[in-house]
């Protein structure tokens, strides 16, 4: 099925791209942030977001709006965050690849196992903060939604660089991961600086989830996609790079939006082993992803 | 006495590295610590600031020093370890930030002092530290320690691989410190020549013991003990 091309639609794509990019952006920077501090690939991102998405649920349930419900549900994931490294991944600190790995998807699993228990399987709808109404933006009519998810990943992650830039909390964390044994000469409490990158992913899990749940619709295994999407986009920008996180991220959205709207045999069924062959050739080219960078060094 | 040690005892797994060290630092004193490699040099400065196994007494300003890096570095003490633990990735500035972790006030006036003893740090301010010359990286490794206001330095070989010029610029940093600001400093280095020359005392370390110790003075015109230990 053909349909003819039209500019407005393919502006209209283009957006739709730029609000998956972003979300696929904010969960790929909780996985190199983790990544990062503690050299862990976090299985279990997708799930964490999944559950603090159904506690937002749940909130909202109890009458809250979404933006009340926000702050709180930020709170309780970087909460959960924290004590989940506290509590399950700092047992297996310095163990091998091949167990944190089990751990991360065994939490996943648990994880998943929970939400479905408290809150039941099955697809739920999840009012977002943002109405679906289009807005005329020279010409091209773009859902408010989609500029709010945009607007929203975009402050996200500013604040997050500002954060990591200026504040003493920041440099600290930015410090563990670099050089734990110089960061504790220097009076940094490094596994905090650990749990705190754990609170501070999900925390960004929890915004991913959130801002998801209005496009598609709410259930357990919602994010599954998502995070695969998410690693893929996080590899693309070099996995220990913030900013490739969020480059690859939207990088990602939009071509796989674009390819599976205007390529026919590529359609909505074929978008993930296309983008997972695009990076695996990209890969090969430019080993370390677009943006991982090999420090520079000399002695 | 700033820092005393006695009968310290330290390990790796289960080699032992130090066996009953017993040494100490006065206030704006420049203490070295010699011997050859395999010593205890740098397991000794370790065991001070709590990066290794150790047993003993460690008493720092009169109050025993607990065991664990963070807060030996918030007690006062900065180390400035094998390797210089620079933060490669991270700008000159925000290493010299780093050094001042523990503390809340004073940052601009303590950088100033650092880009004081070191302008070339400042020059460098912006850049990747593992872009600097081995030299100024020794130089902010320094400037890193100093952002502390630590009143004991522990430094690790602070003239390895650098030029002789360099080593004098490091060197005439240390006694400024030491002369202007009292900090007191416990140095380890293979270079007994130079070490001597520095210090006020000094230590011969030789299987995790000490052998030999007294005033540099003395150190330096006894001939047998520079032939058998230091090697020179």
């Amino acid at each position: 099925m053909t349909i003819a091309f039209t500019w407005t639609e393919f502006f209209q794509q283009v957006a739709a791209g730029i609000r998956d990019g972003g979300i696929y952006a904010s969960l790929a920077l909780a996985i190199v942030i983790i990544y990062r501090s503690t050299r862990v690939i976090n299985f279990a991102q997708g799930e964490m977001a999944t559950f603090t998405t159904f506690v937002a649920l749940s909130l909202m349930n109890h009458g809250l709006s979404f933006w009340a419900a926000f702050p709180i549900v930020l709170a309780i994931a970087f909460a959960g965050g924290v004590a989940i490294e506290r509590v399950i991944i700092r047992p297996v600190e310095g163990a091998s690849t091949v167990t944190i790995v089990i751990v991360t998807l065994g939490l996943a699993l648990l994880l998943n196992g929970l939400t479905n228990v408290i809150w039941g399987g099955g697809e739920r709808q999840f009012h977002g903060p943002f109405s679906t109404r289009t807005l005329d933006v020279g010409g091209v009519p773009i859902s408010v939604q989609d500029i709010g998810i945009v607007a929203v990943s975009i402050v996200l992650v500013g604040l997050l660089a500002l954060f990591f830039r200026y504040t003493k909390l920041g440099l600290g964390m930015r410090a563990a991961a670099i050089n734990p044994a110089s960061s504790r000469l220097a009076g940094v409490r490094v596994g905090w600086m650990l749990a705190f990158g754990w609170g501070l992913a999900a925390m960004l899990g929890a915004v991913s989830g959130m801002m998801i749940a209005p496009v598609v619709f709410l259930d357990p295994n919602m994010m599954q996609t998502v995070l695969l999407y998410a690693f893929a986009a996080a590899i693309l920008g070099g996995l220990d790079s913030p900013l490739g996180a969020v480059v690859g991220g939207l990088l990602l959205g939009l071509t796989i939006d674009l390819l599976g709207r205007y390529v026919d045999p590529i359609g909505s069924t074929l978008k993930l082993p296309v983008a997972l062959a695009l990076i695996l050739v990209l890969l090969l080219v430019k080993p370390g992803g677009l943006f991982g960078s090999v420090a520079v060094r000399r002695v | 006495m700033l820092l005393e040690l006695s009968d310290v005892h330290a390990r790796y797994g289960a080699v032992r590295a130090l066996h009953g060290v017993s040494l100490a630092v006065g206030e704006a004193e420049l203490v070295a610590v010699l011997g050859a490699n395999g010593a205890g040099k740098t397991t000794t400065l370790r065991a001070v600031s709590g990066t290794v196994r150790r047993d003993g007494d460690i008493r720092f300003a009169g109050r025993k020093l607990a065991r664990r890096a963070e807060s030996t570095a918030r007690a006062g003490i900065a180390h400035v370890p094998e390797g210089r633990g620079t933060f490669m990735e991270l700008s000159v500035w925000d290493n010299l930030r780093l050094g001042a972790y523990t503390r809340r006030t004073g940052l601009k006036e303590d950088a100033a002092r650092v880009f004081d003893f070191f302008p070339r740090l400042e020059e460098r301010r912006d850049q990747q530290a593992g872009t600097l010359s081995g030299g100024e990286q020794q130089m902010l490794a320094l400037g890193r320690a100093l952002m502390a206001r630590p009143r004991l330095l522990l430094l690790d070989e602070p003239s390895l691989g650098l030029a002789p010029l360099v080593v004098r610029e490091i060197f005439g940093a240390l006694e400024r410190l030491r002369a202007e600001d009292g900090v007191a400093m416990l140095v380890v280095e293979q270079n007994a020549r130079l070490a001597l020359r520095a210090a006020q005392r000094a230590y011969v370390l030789e299987v995790g013991r000490v052998v030999v110790e007294g005033a540099a003075e003395e150190l330096r015109r006894n001939e047998s003990v520079r032939k058998s230990y230091l090697g020179y």
